[in-house]
């Protein structure tokens, strides 16, 4: 009865809901059962006890079931008849980023046992430990038993759920990690090589294209539960977010790659914006997901793909119309990229049957997109290779060219060359004749500043020594007429001693005569004019010695020499200029100096009369004229001050007075040279110069000479 | 008057020289000498002096600044310049300002000198002589214009 009843209820639910128990029989290998399933939503969670009584559930046309997104979990329930022989299945759900999995199995006592499987529990908790969900089920032969399922997922839901006889499973199972297998092989093929070649192009191409291979072979692995099986097992948190996460990055690793291959960043600015915006939509799901909006960020994600997607593929289009050829590589992987998303999607939707060759067809078409990438890539290294070789083709020619232009220029330059060496050749003649003019006007200057030295010198030794000659010569006169007169008064004293008359009357007689000739007075003047003679013959040899000292102007020897002396001859060279001047000198004992004597002897005299010739200005007949004179021994140096308190000299006599030709004096009293030829002179002793001067009160020249050790 | 021997004063810085000069014209005249322009004119005062000598080159008072200041007081005596070597200036100023009857120059001919002395001294007879002709000319003249008023009188 109760049989009967069961089987009643049996057909009304059928009859209701239009599904059927799945019915195992002995031929059992590997059966998709989502047309036997029903499935129960809600827009709030609903406890295991509630669904056993639920009679909300709808029954599911398809064998692989898509569900779409849903914020709630999912019940879902089907009956399984077992008419084999076999009380051992596996029940597996082959869609690995499932967040929570729950299945309810029955015993034969109706009472339901839970196992919890799904990504939000550690992988190695799992008893089989493969990506897809896989579960024992024991049913003993000849019964009918109700399971329910429960899933949850951030992501949409697509629920290809098998009951599998242990082997054929774990044959299928094998086949799809094979294609994995080669899937992850051709991607680190890829993406190694695209690395290796951007270490030796530098080519920043290469370094996006590899990072999206990488990216992209996570998110294909990743959805097939590959990379949680091996990469991160024990994080499910991280699981969870993974999907999203890899899908965001490797669209934004397109998207630069996309950008930098089809030159978009320099020529088409709208778009560049259009990809950035793209870009930031990525960011944009990638933070959602980590504010755990799970949700929210894969349905942003899921968006942004497509438009992404399609995007993408007219971009390539439109550059590839735009004649940049390496484009055309892009957009054929492009097209099978997203061709192999449509059939991916088709298969989703249910429109496509779900099997190996439509589940794998995202990642075929992602590895034969790398592959065309990764020509595009090579390609257009070919690309600018031959630019390259075009544009050194283009420069050589060019060199070529400028060479020619060069040797063209070459011959005019030297022509030209030619022309201005002739010229200059005459101009440097002609500059040689006046040179030569110059130095032979120099000297005539130069000797004529001499000959105005010898004048001066000339004049001073006359009046100097016309004094001493005088009275020499003067005396001479005199002299020789009281020597008569001595000799008259010897004779005198002869014939008065021959004499016959008395002593008395010879000494009257002499002394008469003596008397005559005054002859007391006579001994002094001779004793005088003697001394006089001997004065004026020894003054006259202390000139001509001072004129020796100082008329050394033509000498051109370095010779030792006592500079204090040299001093003393240039004064009394200019003795006669003097005056009423009143002279000073304060001489430090000097060791002799190597010199030029006769040349520093005409600096001299050159300072000390411009030093005269300041006072004589300033003084004009008046006393009060004063001439300093100072030598000092400083150290291996020196110091000569000739100073002066005549009228001193403005700034701009001061500025200009070493400059040749330079002079305040009247014309034709002054050849303009003298403090010139000073300056150079001590210049040539390596010696300086200095003046300190004020108008109106006088002037000091400081002369520093250094004393050079003799070689 | 022509007893008299010619008297001359001879004004040097050089000592040497106002002995070689004294001595050289003691005899024949009566010889003054000077260290300084200062000491010549004090001479002056004190003597009659025909003939004064003088070295133009001299610290305190050079030659032409000492008959400049003879030429105020004592007009009379014959100014000679005796010098070893002087510019044109002084020359100039000397016959401008000192004036001169004549320049020589050192060492001195004794010769020349002496002519010079001598002729110095006739223009000095000369000048003494219109002088006396002169006074007598102004008695004479005195004299007549006195008989002219007695006779206008009459």
């Amino acid at each position: 009865m109760s049989k009967l009843l069961y089987c009643f209820v049996l057909c009304f639910l059928l009859s209701v809901n239009c599904f059927s128990a799945v019915i195992i029989t002995d031929s059992l290998g590997r059966m998709p059962i989502g047309k036997s399933m029903s499935m129960l939503r809600s827009d709030k969670e609903i406890q295991f006890r509630d669904v056993l009584h639920s009679t909300k559930f709808e029954a599911i046309k398809t064998d692989i079931p898509n569900l779409g997104t849903e914020a709630n979990g999912i019940w879902l329930k089907f009956d399984m008849n077992n008419r084999s022989n076999q009380n051992h299945f596996l029940l597996e759900l082959a869609y690995p980023i499932l967040d929570e999995v729950e299945i309810y199995i029955p015993d034969a006592a109706g009472n339901y046992t839970r196992k919890v499987l799904g990504e939000s529990i550690p992988f190695k908790q799992r008893s089989y430990q493969y990506p897809n969900f896989i579960l024992d089920i024991n049913q003993p032969a000849n019964t009918t038993y109700t399971y329910y399922i429960r899933v949850k997922s951030s992501e949409q839901i697509i629920l290809p759920v098998y009951i599998n006889v242990p082997i054929p499973l774990w044959e299928e199972l094998d086949k799809q990690s094979i294609i994995s297998g080669i899937y992850i092989g051709i991607v680190l093929i890829m993406g190694i090589y695209n690395l290796f070649l951007f270490f030796s192009v530098k080519d920043k191409g290469y370094v996006y294209y590899a990072i999206y291979v990488f990216l992209a072979g996570l998110t294909q692995i990743g959805i097939k539960g590959y990379t949680y099986k091996y990469l991160w097992p024990d994080l499910p948190y991280f699981e969870s977010k993974s999907i999203v996460l890899f899908a965001s990055l490797c669209a934004i690793a397109a998207l630069f790659f996309a950008r930098d291959f089809l030159q978009i960043k320099n020529n088409y600015p709208r778009i560049n914006t259009f990809i950035k915006i793209l870009v930031f939509t990525f960011v944009v799901s990638i933070l959602l997901i980590f504010l755990n909006k799970d949700q929210a960020g894969f349905l942003l994600m899921q968006l942004a793909t497509t438009v992404f997607l399609l995007s993408v593929f007219f971009i390539s289009w439109f550059v590839m119309r735009k004649g940049y050829s390496p484009a055309k590589f892009f957009f054929i992987a492009w097209s099978a990229l997203l061709a192999g998303s449509i059939i991916f999607l088709l298969k989703d939707t249910g429109i496509l049957p779900y099997n190996n060759i439509t589940s794998s067809s995202a990642q075929a078409a992602s590895a034969i997109e790398m592959a065309l990438l990764s020509f595009g890539l090579a390609n257009r290294i070919n690309i600018m290779k031959q630019e390259k070789d075009q544009s050194r083709l283009a420069a050589l020619r060019i060199a070529k060219e400028n060479s020619q232009i060069i040797k063209q220029q070459n011959v005019i330059l030297e022509q030209k060359v030619k022309e201005r060496t002739e010229e200059l050749e005459q101009k440097n003649d002609t500059l040689n004749v006046a040179m030569n003019d110059l130095q032979e006007a120099q000297m005539q200057l130069v000797e004529s500043e001499k000959m105005a030295s010898l004048g001066q010198l000339t004049a001073g030794i006359a009046h100097e020594i016309n004094n001493p000659i005088n009275f020499v010569t003067g005396n001479i006169g005199p002299l020789k007429r009281d020597v008569g007169a001595l000799l008259e008064t010897i004779d005198m004293l002869e014939t008065f001693s021959q004499d016959d008359s008395s002593k008395e009357e010879k000494a009257r007689k002499i002394r008469q005569f003596k008397e005559d000739v005054d002859f007391d007075y006579l001994k002094t003047e001779i004793s005088h004019l003697l001394k006089g003679i001997h004065e004026g013959a020894s003054r006259t040899a202390e000139i001509v010695k001072s004129l020796r000292i100082f008329s050394r102007l033509d000498e051109d020897d370095i010779k030792q020499a006592n500079l204090n002396e040299g001093l003393d001859s240039t004064l009394i060279i200019v003795n006669n200029m003097l005056n009423k001047i009143n002279v000073i000198k304060e001489y430090d004992d000097l060791p002799l100096v190597n010199c030029y004597p006769g040349k520093l002897n005409q600096v001299f005299l050159n300072v000390i009369s411009n030093g005269i010739y300041a006072i004589g200005e300033k003084f004009k007949e008046e006393e009060g004229g004063e001439l300093k004179i100072i030598t000092k021994l400083d150290h291996n140096q020196v110091l000569i001050s000739i100073s002066d308190n005549g009228t001193g000299m403005s700034a701009e006599t001061k500025r200009k007075m070493f400059d040749p030709f330079y002079t305040t004096k009247d014309v034709g009293q002054g050849t303009g040279l003298g403090m010139s030829i000073a300056f150079n002179t001590i210049q040539k002793h390596d010696g300086n110069i200095q003046v300190d001067t004020e108008m109106g009160i006088g002037t000091t020249f400081n002369i520093i000479l250094p004393i050079h050790e003799l070689e | 008057m022509n007893n008299e021997k010619i008297s001359i004063l001879y004004v040097d810085d050089e000592e040497n020289n106002l002995i070689s000069f004294k001595a050289t014209f003691r005899l024949k005249y009566k010889v003054f000498t000077a260290i300084s322009g200062a000491d010549a004119i004090k001479i002056l005062e004190e003597n009659l002096i025909h003939v004064i000598i003088t070295d133009q080159r001299m610290p305190n008072m050079t030659g032409v600044e000492f008959l400049e200041k003879v030429i105020e007081k004592f007009t009379d005596p014959i100014r000679i310049l005796l010098t070893g070597y002087t510019d044109m200036n002084a020359v100039v100023d000397a016959i401008n300002k000192g004036k001169i009857f004549h320049y020589l120059t050192k060492p001195w001919n004794e010769e020349e000198l002496d002519k010079t002395i001598a002729r110095a001294y006739d223009i000095f007879l000369e000048r003494e002589k219109i002088k006396q002709m002169n006074e007598k000319l102004e008695v004479s003249n005195s004299q007549l214009e006195f008989l002219l008023r007695q006779k206008l009188l009459s």
